[in-house]
């Protein structure tokens, strides 16, 4: 990066921040601060929706999904329309008409107090994992590539978003997220020109989409019934239907931005844009890492994304090791290319003889090249639990994009983190003090005194997530993280809001319980069961399952115990 | 006799889907077309 791109960094980021605190200013009330004015309009909440889901982790580690695995990671998001359907028509209108700030009130009202923290404080852990996730997952990446300290970027980052949302709660997050999605399409959309731009010549679109085809990139449905198998068809439309029913449905940080409309049909109209526009938005950016993937085999690629990592291996006594996987890669590498030319001639031709023995020969050289990838992987890590496809995206834009567009795709990057930390903090101060310290630890304090309390709670949530984002280490691809910590706590809180709903006769006491059972189900499951054998999405269905059974049966007990008493 | 008008929330805002069930079925028509669109870029590429 150079000072252009630093200039059109700051400028874009810090601008957007200062803009959030001045368009706020003096709108100081308890509810503004929570709930935003009330005033806004469909169009700003699909994007404040958009913005709060889409972290800096899609726009950086999504491509990676799509160079990597192709296009099937868009199943997961099958889910997405029915769940924005269900809440439309279902949750929406009970939250607006009980008037809740947060989603947990309503355990509340239906239930009972210890139901409600029980949704509530679920929410603040898992949230609080994920807002460290959040600011965590871009300054891994970042600070790697740009050579920046690690500890300095996550405190900036995690600063600058603590500083706007403290100050201007609800309606800074929306203000903010406006500018931050607009930021974030530019980026993405200049990155898919110049990827298109930078295809190897001679090579058509056609040609484009038949060698990924070819390699397996373009398999966007997979009908396979295997439930160790992460995004099929099935687990996209029965267990991410109840994933994103837990995360747009109970999850305080989109709640509370769907809410801040002014009517339920702003309301109802913000998750319908969402409904619409995310399958298409998660395909454009998959696409984004096929173009990667093919570009790659035209052009060596590093057999590591990770390079401190592969450097660091050198520099560990290994390079022998390392200098033969090199070359030996730049051979096969070389090789698969020729086959790839090969078979484009044939098409070019229309030798279907010869174009049929070239893919042929180039999926065996492409093999080849994955098996060296794989042994450059495991020299890194012998556990082979590292994964370097979040790497690819950002290699790709500093070899290759010019100055400039640099600045404006780190931008993109830290934009995007900034927006959905931004809706991360404000929730989680808002559930902190409306479902706990109002109701529990000071019930009647007066009105500027919880304000101040919200303002101090988002910035304790900042500093927690901030300490949490300095001890992580993770392994997994970044977007598969994100998910897999959500999947470990949606079951319970969406099987509360489920029974709450749908199961009129069931009792706070035995919701309680069957929530806590389900908790225990899913974490047993995901301690003892491998991940190929049972994907984590699935846990979303077992865990509302045995919600609701446990707590059925516990209803009946209960109601046996009652009658049987001597009155 | 004119009927009572709809509240204010009831109302779509669009033209051709005066009802919400209208929107969702718009909505599912839509993911089903992109479903399918899908479907046919796998089949035509594998």
């Amino acid at each position: 990066m150079n000072g252009l791109d630093y200039a059109i960094l700051l400028i874009t980021i810090l601008g957007i921040a200062a803009y959030g605190t001045w368009h706020t200013r003096g709108k100081h009330t308890l509810k503004t601060f929570l709930k935003g004015s009330g005033n806004t309009p469909w169009f700003v909440i699909g994007i404040s929706v958009m913005a709060t889901q889409a972290s800096a982790v899609t726009f950086l580690s999504t491509p990676g999904q799509g160079f990597q695995g192709g296009l099937g990671f868009v199943q997961f998001y099958f889910g997405m329309p029915i769940a924005l359907i269900i809440i439309a028509a279902v949750f929406l209108p009970i939250y607006r008409k009980l008037n809740v700030i947060t989603a947990y009130e309503y355990l509340g009202q239906r239930f009972d107090l210890k139901t409600r923290l029980l949704g509530a404080a679920v929410f603040l852990l898992q949230r609080a994992l994920g807002a460290g996730l959040t600011i965590y997952a871009p300054a891994i990446v970042l600070s790697k590539v740009l050579n920046w300290p690690l500890t300095a970027t996550i405190i900036g980052s995690g600063l600058i978003v603590i500083i706007y949302t403290a100050t201007g709660g609800s309606d800074a997050v929306n203000a903010t997220q406006k500018y931050q999605i607009a930021v974030i399409f530019a980026g993405m959309v200049a990155a898919f020109v110049i990827l298109v731009m930078r295809l190897p010549q001679g090579l058509t679109l056609s040609d484009t989409l038949t060698i990924a085809g070819g390699m397996h990139k373009l398999e966007a449905v997979n009908f396979s019934t295997n439930p160790g198998q992460r995004y099929t068809f099935w687990s996209g439309m029965i267990a991410a239907t109840f994933h994103m029913l837990a995360y747009f449905g109970t999850d305080q940080s989109q709640v509370q931005r769907y809410l801040t409309g002014s009517s339920l049909r702003e309301s109802r109209l913000g998750l319908m844009f969402n409904a619409v526009c995310k399958i298409p938005m998660q395909f454009f950016i998959l696409s984004i890492g096929v173009l990667l993937f093919v570009t790659y085999q035209f052009e060596r690629p590093p057999v590591y994304f990770d390079q401190v990592a592969w450097t660091q291996r050198a520099a560990q006594g290994d390079a022998a090791v390392v200098h033969g996987i090199e070359t030996r890669f730049s051979a096969a590498h070389e090789l698969e290319k020729q086959q790839l030319q090969a078979w484009v001639d044939a098409r070019h031709a229309g030798d279907h003889a010869a174009e049929s023995a070239a893919r042929t020969a180039a999926t065996r050289a492409h093999d080849e090249v994955e098996s060296i990838r794989k042994e450059a992987r495991l020299a890194v890590d012998p556990r082979d639990k590292r994964n370097d496809t979040d790497y690819v995206f950002i290699t790709f834009i500093l070899d290759h994009f010019p100055h400039g567009l640099i600045g404006l795709l780190v931008a993109t990057f830290f934009a995007a983190a900034l927006s959905a930390k931004a809706a991360e903090l404000n929730a989680l101060g808002s559930a902190t003090i409306v479902d706990f310290y109002k109701p529990v630890l000071k019930p009647n304090a007066s009105e500027q005194h919880y304000l101040t309390a919200s303002k101090t709670f988002t910035i304790f949530w900042g500093l927690v997530s901030i300490t949490f984002a300095l001890c992580l280490s993770l392994a997994e691809n970044l977007i598969q993280a994100v998910n897999i910590v959500g999947a470990l706590f949606y079951p319970v809180m969406l099987s509360l809001f489920v029974v709450g709903f749908f199961l009129r006769r069931i009792s706070g006491t035995a919701v309680f319980w069957g929530g806590l059972t389900a908790q225990a189900v899913v974490l047993i499951l995901f301690l003892t069961v491998p991940d190929n054998r049972l994907s984590y999405l699935w846990y979303n269905v077992i865990g509302c399952f045995t919600c609701i059974g446990m707590s059925s049966t516990l209803q009946l007990v209960l109601k046996s115990t009652s009658t049987s008493r001597p009155t | 006799m004119t009927p009572e008008p709809k509240p204010n929330d009831e109302r779509t805002g669009f033209p051709g889907l005066r009802t919400w069930r209208g929107v969702y079925v718009f909505v599912m028509v839509i993911f089903a077309v992109w479903v399918a669109l899908l479907i046919a870029l796998t089949r035509a590429y594998s």
